[in-house]
This record gives structure tokens, C-alpha cells and sequence, in this order.
């Protein structure tokens, strides 16, 4: 490489990495004064902290009730992902291995959902569910989810079922297996990989999602991270030194995982932009 | 291939197993709330109460004269969704061309710019809010530089400025991402015959990598427009709509319409023609996506 390309290099490479910092300035500015006495926030935001004041963590802890609200959103974002992969592979490959006059109606239907938006359903959704004796409760909610979070896992899913070889379930049933053991033992592994990128792209959404829990289930025990969070600034406006800290609480749990997968979830983000 | 021939018709009972489930579920979820809300959409009805009457296109006639909130949210979201298009682009394009220079640290700095992605709006709202009300103006102070120190939710045009400033922020990595993918498959024996013609980066980079990820352009264009437009949480969080109910998205009219204004049969009809705009938008982009699927494959 020549010198001056070298040089390029290098230049480009400070441009990124002061830009890196800028960028991720405001996260840092949370995490340090997450850790100030509230007059210290107010005062001087920008300085390093003085003392570090852990109480802060203990008190915004206790008001969110974080592992609560943790784990109302794990219920919620495991049962509804499970729900959606499965029941978006079930059809995906049926739809596609045995088609007849209502799969077709069925997969219109499934493509034509795709272009309404929550907005357009919450309101009845509520009475619907009122109706059923799900409305505030974690079911209904799950069961939302199933219902909006199919066209999207179906089209992943169809891409995916297109490339399985049919020979292996001829020979499977000549051998006696039933189709729905097919499907199980033979077809849920070969969907596998796409079925770790619905489920890792379905995760982030549910879980950072808060138009459906503030619809479907907005009370006390059901509370998620996302409507504790909401909560917690509506009560408590401009008092930092507990707001501060319980978002970073709230932010850490995605932030690791993220960079533990970011590869596969960064690879599931094009396959889906690409194929959805 | 015939595959009726090779495989033996399914028993009803297997169809009802696999496509049984789901179809339930569609009808709960989407199809009888879709059809319901169409219908309360001729009504006065105000959510609680158990009178009901019909007032025929009434609703819609206030939408389209302003009597209602929505042209104002609409105005808002229009803006703002030109605003995000634009710039979300501009940035992520221009941050996949220098991550795609093999520079050290590339995936790593690949994290830290789609890391917003991956944090919910609602949270990202709380979070800018603190460095709107104290770390902005504390900036402002520290370099002696008026305009940083105004109340930037308190004023109609710096509200918008910094719900584009979030939004890009948020968004802007994953165009990046798509990006940096379209252009790291574009085959580097085009790239070295353009460089032997004497072209320079520039020109290589205007004239030849992008009009080859134009495919991938689009598929960015259209997401960053329907993101702008479905927006709820970041303005729910960041400015609750105001000032003076300024800000207000499509979505948030239509939450407050049925849940804080009572007026139940309006935000149904609200969210119709909120339907037909993403139809409009996601019609358009599935004509161009067919289109991209011939070039991509």
C-alpha cells in the first residue's frame, strides 16, 4: 500500500471514530450522571461525578420493581416469539407442500395483513378481547402478538420452504412416516436457521414494543419494562436522579445481548429486509 | 415436477392442525377488529357509553375539513417522514461507504452505530428528553453558543428538529447495515477495471457503487418512510405531542382521540384513512420491490 493511501486510512479512521463518540455522547451522559446526586444532574450534567451514588440504583430499582416488570416482558416476548415462529413455519410449509382453494385464501389474507397497521386494529382488538375474557391479561396479549407478528415470520418462512427438497419426505412417507411427524422431526430442523432469525428479530421488537402492552394490558401486575418506564417519567418528571438509573437498568439487558449475537442479528436484519 | 402425484392427499384433520391454529387467530386479531372498526367509523359513539347512532361520513367529512386533529397530524408526520428520509439516508449511506474502507475496528464500530436500533423508542425518547432539557443547554453554555441553550422541546420547530435528530439517530444504522452489505457485494473486478480507466473514488463511489445498490436505495427509502409515518413511542416519550399538541403523530391522534378525547367513532375513522395512507405507501413499494427481487436475484 502507498503512502498516501496509508495516510487515507488513517485520516478516515479518526473521522469514524470521533463521529463513534459523538454518537453514542448522549448514552454516555445518561450512564454518568445515573450515578450523581440529583443537584449534581442539574447543575453540572456534563462533569464527572464527585461521589458515586449508588442509592440512585437501589431506590429506581425498587420504584420500577425491575425484576418484576423483567420478567412480565421474558413472558411476554418468549411466548409470543415461540408462537410466531412455530405457527409461521406450520404455514409457511403447508401452504406451500399442499396447496388448495382456501391456502390460497389463507396466504392472501396473511400478505394483505401486511399492510395494516396496529393503529388501524387497536381499538376494536380491546373489545374483541373483552368479548373472549382476554382483554388485560398476559394470554391476550400474547395472543396479539401471534396474530400481527405472522405476516412478516410467514414471508421469512415461505423463502425458507421454497428451497426444501421434497425428495426427502417422498422417501419419508414411503417409509411410513406420518406427514405431521415430517414436519416435526424432518422440516422444523431444515428451517432452523431461518427460524433463529425470526425469532432473534421478533425478540427485539416485542420486547422494546409499547403501543400493544399499553393497549392490551396496562396495569399493575402485568406492567412491562416499557410501561413501568413510562410510568415512572409520567409520576415523576425531572426527578433524574431515579429516572436516570432505571433506564439504564432497562437499556442493559438488550445492549449485552446484542453484542453477544450481533453477527446473527445483523445477518437476520438484511435476510429480512431483503426477502420481506 | 407434479407433486399432487407423489404425495397423497392430507386428511382434513392435518389441515385443520396447520393451518387450523393460525386462521383462528387471524380472524380474532386482525380481520373481525378491521371489519368492527370500519363500521363504528359511521358512528358518534364515544367509547364507554352504550349509545351508539349513526352519522353516516360525518367523521370523515371532519377529518378532511380539519375540524378534527388529524391534517395537523398529518402535516407533522409528512414533515417529519420527509426530514427522516432524507437525512436517515444521506448518513447511513455515507457511514457504510467509510466502515466498507477496511479500516480497523469495522465491526465494532458497525455495533456502536446500529446499537440505537436496537433500544426502543420509548426508552430513546426518555433518554434524549434528559439531554434535550439538561445536556443541550449545558453544551450551549460550556462553548457560549446561544441557540443550544433554548428549551428545545419548547418550541414548535426545535420539537421537530429534535425528533429528526432521535429518529435518525435511531434509524440511521440500519440503513447502514443494509448498505454496507449491498456495496461489500459488488464485485470488485468492476471497482479495479473503473480505477485502471483513471476514474478517482468519487467518481467510482457516485458512479458506479451506487447506481449498482440502487435495488438496496430503494428498499431503505421505502423502510425509513414507513417507520416515519407508523411513529408512536419516540413521540409519545420525547414531546407527549407538544407544544401545543404540535407534534403529534398519525398514531398518537388516533390513541388520543379514543382514549383521553372520548371520541371513539372519529379515531376509527382516523385510523381508515391512516390505513390507506401505509396501503398507498406500502402498495407502492411492493410494486418497486418486485422490480428489485428481479435485479437481486
Amino acid at each position: 500500500m502507498s503512502k498516501r493511501a496509508k495516510k487515507q486510512k488513517a485520516l478516515i479512521f479518526v473521522i469514524v471514530l470521533i463521529l463513534a463518540l459523538i454518537f453514542v455522547y448522549p448514552l454516555f451522559l445518561i450512564v454518568m450522571n445515573s450515578v450523581k446526586p440529583l443537584a449534581q444532574i442539574l447543575t453540572k450534567p456534563l462533569s464527572f461525578p464527585d461521589v458515586i451514588q449508588a442509592e440512585n440504583y437501589v431506590k429506581a430499582f425498587k420504584e420500577v420493581n425491575v425484576l418484576h416488570v423483567m420478567k412480565n416482558t421474558a413472558v411476554l416476548t418468549i411466548g409470543s416469539v415461540a408462537g410466531i415462529t412455530l405457527l409461521a413455519a406450520m404455514t409457511a410449509y403447508w401452504t406451500f407442500r399442499y396447496q388448495t382453494k382456501y391456502s390460497k385464501v389463507f396466504e392472501t389474507f396473511v400478505i394483505l395483513s401486511m399492510l395494516i397497521p396496529f393503529a388501524s386494529l387497536m381499538l376494536p382488538l380491546v373489545q374483541v378481547m373483552k368479548v373472549l375474557g382476554l382483554n388485560n391479561s398476559m394470554f391476550g396479549t400474547i395472543l396479539t402478538y401471534w396474530g400481527i407478528g405472522l405476516a412478516f415470520a410467514f414471508f421469512m418462512m415461505q423463502s425458507a420452504v421454497k428451497g426444501l427438497p421434497v425428495e426427502l419426505e417422498e422417501s419419508a412417507r414411503i417409509d411410513g412416516c406420518s406427514r405431521t411427524r415430517i414436519f416435526f422431526s424432518i422440516i422444523i430442523p431444515l428451517l432452523k436457521p431461518t427460524m433463529v432469525s425470526v425469532v432473534l428479530m421478533d425478540m427485539f421488537w416485542i420486547w422494546n414494543d409499547f403501543m400493544v402492552p399499553l393497549i392490551m394490558m396496562n396495569n399493575e401486575r402485568l406492567m412491562t419494562i416499557q410501561l413501568s418506564i413510562s410510568r415512572l417519567f409520567g409520576q415523576y418528571a425531572s426527578k433524574w436522579d431515579i429516572a436516570l438509573p432505571a433506564l439504564v437498568m432497562t437499556m442493559l439487558p438488550i445492549v449485552i445481548v446484542f453484542i453477544l449475537l450481533q453477527k446473527k442479528i445483523m445477518d437476520g436484519v438484511i435476510a429480512g429486509a431483503v426477502k420481506g | 415436477m407434479n407433486r399432487k402425484k407423489s404425495f397423497n392427499r392430507p386428511a382434513l384433520w392435518e389441515h385443520l392442525l396447520f393451518l387450523g391454529p393460525a386462521s383462528i387467530i387471524f380472524l380474532i386479531v386482525i380481520i373481525i377488529p378491521f371489519v368492527i372498526s370500519i363500521g363504528y367509523s359511521f358512528t358518534d359513539w364515544n367509547g364507554v357509553s352504550s349509545h351508539v347512532s349513526f352519522i353516516g361520513i360525518r367523521n370523515f367529512i371532519d377529518i378532511f375539513t380539519g375540524k378534527s386533529n388529524f391534517l395537523s397530524a398529518f402535516k407533522f408526520t409528512f414533515i417529519i417522514a420527509i426530514c427522516n428520509v432524507i437525512c436517515m439516508n444521506i448518513a447511513g449511506i455515507a457511514m457504510a461507504a467509510l466502515l466498507t474502507t477496511k479500516i480497523p475496528f469495522q465491526s465494532a464500530f458497525r455495533v456502536v452505530f446500529y446499537l440505537p436500533n436496537i433500544i426502543g423508542g420509548l426508552i430513546l425518547g426518555f433518554v434524549w428528553q434528559f439531554i434535550f432539557i439538561n445536556g443541550v443547554p449545558a453544551i450551549g453554555k460550556l462553548l457560549n453558543f446561544g441557540p443550544l441553550m433554548t428549551p428545545w422541546l419548547g418550541t414548535e420547530l426545535t420539537a421537530y428538529a429534535a425528533i429528526v435528530i432521535v429518529s435518525v439517530w435511531q434509524g440511521m444504522g440500519y440503513v447502514m447495515v443494509i448498505m454496507i452489505a449491498a456495496l461489500t457485494g459488488i464485485s470488485s473486478e468492476l471497482v479495479e477495471a473503473a480505477k485502471i480507466d483513471g476514474a478517482n473514488a468519487f467518481q467510482i463511489f457516485f458512479k458506479i457503487k451506487l447506481p449498482l445498490c440502487m435495488p438496496y436505495i430503494t428498499l431503505c427509502l421505502f423502510w425509513t418512510i414507513s417507520q416515519a409515518f407508523k411513529m408512536f413511542d419516540l413521540n409519545y416519550s420525547l414531546t407527549k405531542g407538544g407544544p401545543y399538541g404540535s407534534t403529534v403523530s398519525l398514531a398518537l391522534n388516533i390513541y388520543n382521540d379514543a382514549f383521553a378525547n372520548n371520541k371513539y367513532g372519529l379515531a376509527t375513522a382516523e385510523s381508515f384513512v391512516f390505513f390507506v395512507i401505509i396501503l398507498v405507501i406500502t402498495s407502492v413499494q411492493m410494486y418497486f420491490s418486485r422490480k428489485k427481487e428481479e435485479e437481486l436475484m
